[in-house]
């Protein structure tokens, strides 16, 4: 029985160790591809390690003009939008939350009705163009203000928030703007840092808009710019003169360049990350 | 029904309301400009410069307007370039939405209008026509009428076409030293090449004593290679359903053809064989370069000058091997003895101007793209100012770029917004080929243009194919390439020309395609 199950352990922790090991290989190869000598990779494309390491790509990428200036400009972005995200998601959420808001269900059913019924980009592009935002950092910002899945999520975390908190609050005179502020969010960090890892990783990843509502090279999301110069590869055959075609380690330096952000803040956030994110959706 | 819809837009409505004001209230918006706002241009007066806003794809990354060369071509002709780029892999998307909302610059480069909201943009007048006024600008009246044709739309000319060279963009690039290690030739024929990938294959050219080479490869994504089955005679050319073949005066679909049922025996038996990269299906054009050089694969067709375009293949090759060399040849000779090519339309898209620009406007454009067609024009778009940012090489057109100008990304970005310089030669070209070599090439670009074939159906659109187009032309590929995988038979081939051929939808765009061909005077 007891070596049975030993073994059994010892075969289960196997089975985990390839499996993490599949999933994680992929990264590890990304990483050490980007750091290899682009000539080199094209003789010999599968390695684990490299004969001679090179910041070669990396320096390709940072020669690019405007390469720091959307690394800034992203870097803001992600910033100003994650906060105002996780105003606008956990205000409107808290709102809705409580049942006494008057014309909550209309609300709600909006909310619900994006959700469902996407508009596509056309309509989108004309709102933001007569809202005049074109070619304005706030192109970026607002359409990712609230992201009507997380503000469900997030109302039905404060829905079992304790209705006895609040009233406590009001004895004490707090306003409803107080409450929220004071008592409400202090309580519910780990679905605030979970959150902030969803937005903060859109944000981060803003490609799309930045094509379409973007034409100033001052205001290029990172991402555009990566696109940009990897764009060559995608370029017709017989179209290629005069083109430099990016070598394939350039490409996986603009992914790691693209992923590492982000990969550096979660483990700060992991801790709350499994536990916000139930929280909200079991009651207990 | 409708009310619901009208309902649902109003709920939609306030919710985005709702969001955007909750943070807009306590935001103060700042620096909203909107210079994409088209406004009419009144006709300016004499010397103030006329600001033309263009919008181009980009390779790179998008260069300045302030680039030094621009500033050039602005003092030249009086006006003020405002040019915006966007990366080529969503440059229709953008397009696409400015189009929509009518929000496109007085220039657009449009790679292909017979998509379905080009041609109803073109319908509605949203662009100039450009046929009455084309005459009147010596450069762009030289280019080839049959360039214009293949771009026109219903008879006229609403573009000034990018203009490309027609051949040298179909040649067969050959690991030379492993003919030469197994004392084989240069294939003439199918048969000959055949026996040649399977000698590329199982006789070890390499030397490595391993099994590691493949004879030919060829790429299917995003669009399965044509020249597999054109170089059989199917006279398929990629454009309006792969190709059309003129049989005494009636156009037929290529790939109903028998050419292409030989072409599809040839490459499932080689592909079985194993003499074919078994990743064809995934393959994309740029991975065959990166194969031949890592000494993977003895063939492929590609470009005259890829083997010394950026990365040079031979150099690459001899880093690893110094004997290695590579040559390109002509495609191996069809069953009937005869060689096939694909001429291209002598264009990669087209510059279309704004209907929302005024006359004098639209005349100062065409101004600047007779500019752009010339030489002097071209070069200081593609590679700048002479002895600054290139040095002249002995051939004309080509000239050799300093670092720094590159850095500056003018090449080929700049150039993106002009018809550019025709030349015939510009596939087979390159700074770093010596005399011999380029007067080979010439020379295979020459016997190439005596023997390659215009699809008779170039830059004819039809209303069916605007609408079902693409889903006929994703089943031709689905079809063409789980054939040559072995994934399905050839017998599931002709059933599936067969049901083609019985399609009403597709039979109605085969006459819609006749039609065209004979009010265009085919014969």
């Amino acid at each position: 029985m007891d070596r049975s199950s030993k073994w059994l352990d010892v075969f289960i922790y196997t089975a985990l160790f390839l499996f993490s090991l599949s999933t994680v290989l992929p990264f590890i190869y990304i990483t050490i591809v980007s750091f290899t000598e682009p000539h080199e990779f094209i003789s010999t494309p599968v390695m684990l390690f490299p004969k001679t390491w090179s910041l070669a790509s990396y320096r390709y990428i940072m020669s690019n003009n405007s390469f720091m200036n959307s690394f800034f400009i992203t870097a803001l972005l992600t910033i100003v939008g994650t906060v105002g995200a996780l105003l606008v998601t956990s205000g409107l959420a808290y709102g809705l939350s409580r049942k006494r808001l008057k014309g909550r269900n209309f609300i709600l059913t909006s909310i619900l009705f994006t959700m469902l019924f996407n508009p596509g980009i056309m309509p989108n592009y004309l709102l933001i163009r007569n809202l005049g935002l074109l070619n304005s950092f706030w192109a970026l910002v607002l359409p990712g203000l609230a992201t009507a899945f997380y503000v469900l999520l997030m109302k039905s975390f404060f829905q079992d928030v304790p209705a006895e908190l609040e009233e406590s609050g009001k004895m004490d005179g707090c306003s409803d703007v107080g409450i929220f502020f004071r008592i409400i969010l202090p309580i519910s960090l780990p679905v605030i840092a979970a959150f902030s890892l969803f937005y903060g990783v859109a944000y981060w990843n803003t490609y799309f808009n930045g094509v379409l509502y973007i034409n100033k090279d001052t205001l290029r999301p990172l991402q555009v710019v990566l696109q940009q110069m990897l764009a060559a590869s995608a370029a017709p055959p017989d179209e290629a003169s005069g083109i430099v075609i990016p070598a394939e380690t350039v490409k996986m330096a603009a992914v790691v360049l693209a992923a590492v952000p982000i990969v550096m803040v979660y483990p700060f956030l992991q801790k709350y990350f499994v536990k916000g994110l139930t929280l909200g959706s079991v009651k207990g | 029904m409708k009310k619901v819809l009208k309902m649902s837009g109003l709920t939609a409505a306030a919710a985005l309301m709702l969001i955007s004001t909750a943070c807009g209230s306590n935001k103060p918006a700042e620096s909203q400009s909107s210079t994409s706002a088209a406004t009419p241009a009144t006709s300016a007066a004499p010397k103030a410069p006329t600001e033309v806003t263009i919008i181009a794809p980009t390779y790179n990354d998008a260069p300045t307007n302030d680039l030094e060369n621009i500033q050039q071509l602005n003092q030249k002709l009086n006006v003020k370039i405002n040019a915006s780029y966007v990366p080529s892999n969503n440059y229709d998307d953008k397009v696409n939405v400015m189009l929509a909302s009518n929000d496109l610059p007085d220039l657009t480069v449009v790679w292909d209008i017979t998509k379905q909201n080009w041609t109803q943009a073109l319908g509605q007048g949203a662009f100039w026509d450009l046929t009455p006024y084309l005459k009147n600008y010596p450069n762009l009246s030289k280019i080839d009428p049959g360039v214009y044709t293949a771009l026109s739309f219903n008879g006229k000319s609403f573009g000034v076409p990018r203009v490309r060279p027609q051949d040298g963009h179909e040649s067969l690039i050959i690991r030379k030293d492993w003919l030469d290690k197994l004392g084989l030739q240069a294939p003439k024929t199918t048969d000959e090449f055949y026996k040649v990938m399977e000698a590329f294959t199982k006789n070890d050219p390499d030397g490595n004593g391993k099994p590691d080479t493949y004879g030919f490869a060829a790429y299917a994504t995003p669009t399965p290679q044509t020249y597999l089955y054109s170089m059989f005679g199917s006279s398929s050319a990629g454009g309006l359903m792969q190709g059309w073949a003129n049989n005494a005066g009636q156009l037929t679909p290529a790939f109903a053809s028998p050419q292409m049922k030989t072409a599809l025996t040839y490459w499932s038996k080689a592909y079985k064989d194993g003499l074919v990269v078994p990743d064809y299906p995934v393959m994309k054009a740029q991975q065959l370069k990166d194969m031949f050089i890592q000494g993977k694969i003895g063939m492929y067709i590609g470009n005259i000058y890829d083997i010394y375009n950026t990365p040079n293949v031979i150099k690459e090759l001899q880093k690893v091997n110094p004997k290695a060399d590579a040559v390109a040849y002509e495609l191996p000779a069809a069953p009937d003895g005869k060689r096939y090519y694909e001429k291209s339309s002598g264009s990669f898209g087209q510059l279309m101007i704004s209907k929302k620009v005024s006359e004098d406007k639209m005349k100062k454009i065409l101004e600047l793209m007779d500019y752009g067609n010339t030489l002097e024009g071209w070069k200081l778009l593609n590679y700048g100012i002479k002895d600054k940012d290139y040095t002249d090489t002995n051939l004309p057109t080509i000239a050799v770029q300093s670092d720094a100008a590159k850095k500056q990304n003018m090449l080929p970005n700049t150039s993106q917004w002009i018809p550019s310089f025709f030349n015939k030669y510009a596939r087979a070209e390159h700074g770093e080929m010596s005399p011999e070599v380029l007067k080979y090439d010439h020379d295979l670009v020459d016997a190439i243009s005596k023997q390659s074939i215009l699809d008779p159906a170039t830059g004819i659109n039809t209303p069916t194919n605007a609408e079902k187009g693409a889903d006929f032309l994703k089943k031709i590929y689905d079809n063409e390439i789980n054939t040559l995988v072995g994934k399905s038979s050839l017998d599931d081939w002709d059933k599936f020309v067969k049901s083609m051929q019985e399609d009403a939808s597709f039979q109605k765009l085969t006459k819609e395609v006749n039609d065209a061909y004979k009010a265009r005077g085919g014969k």
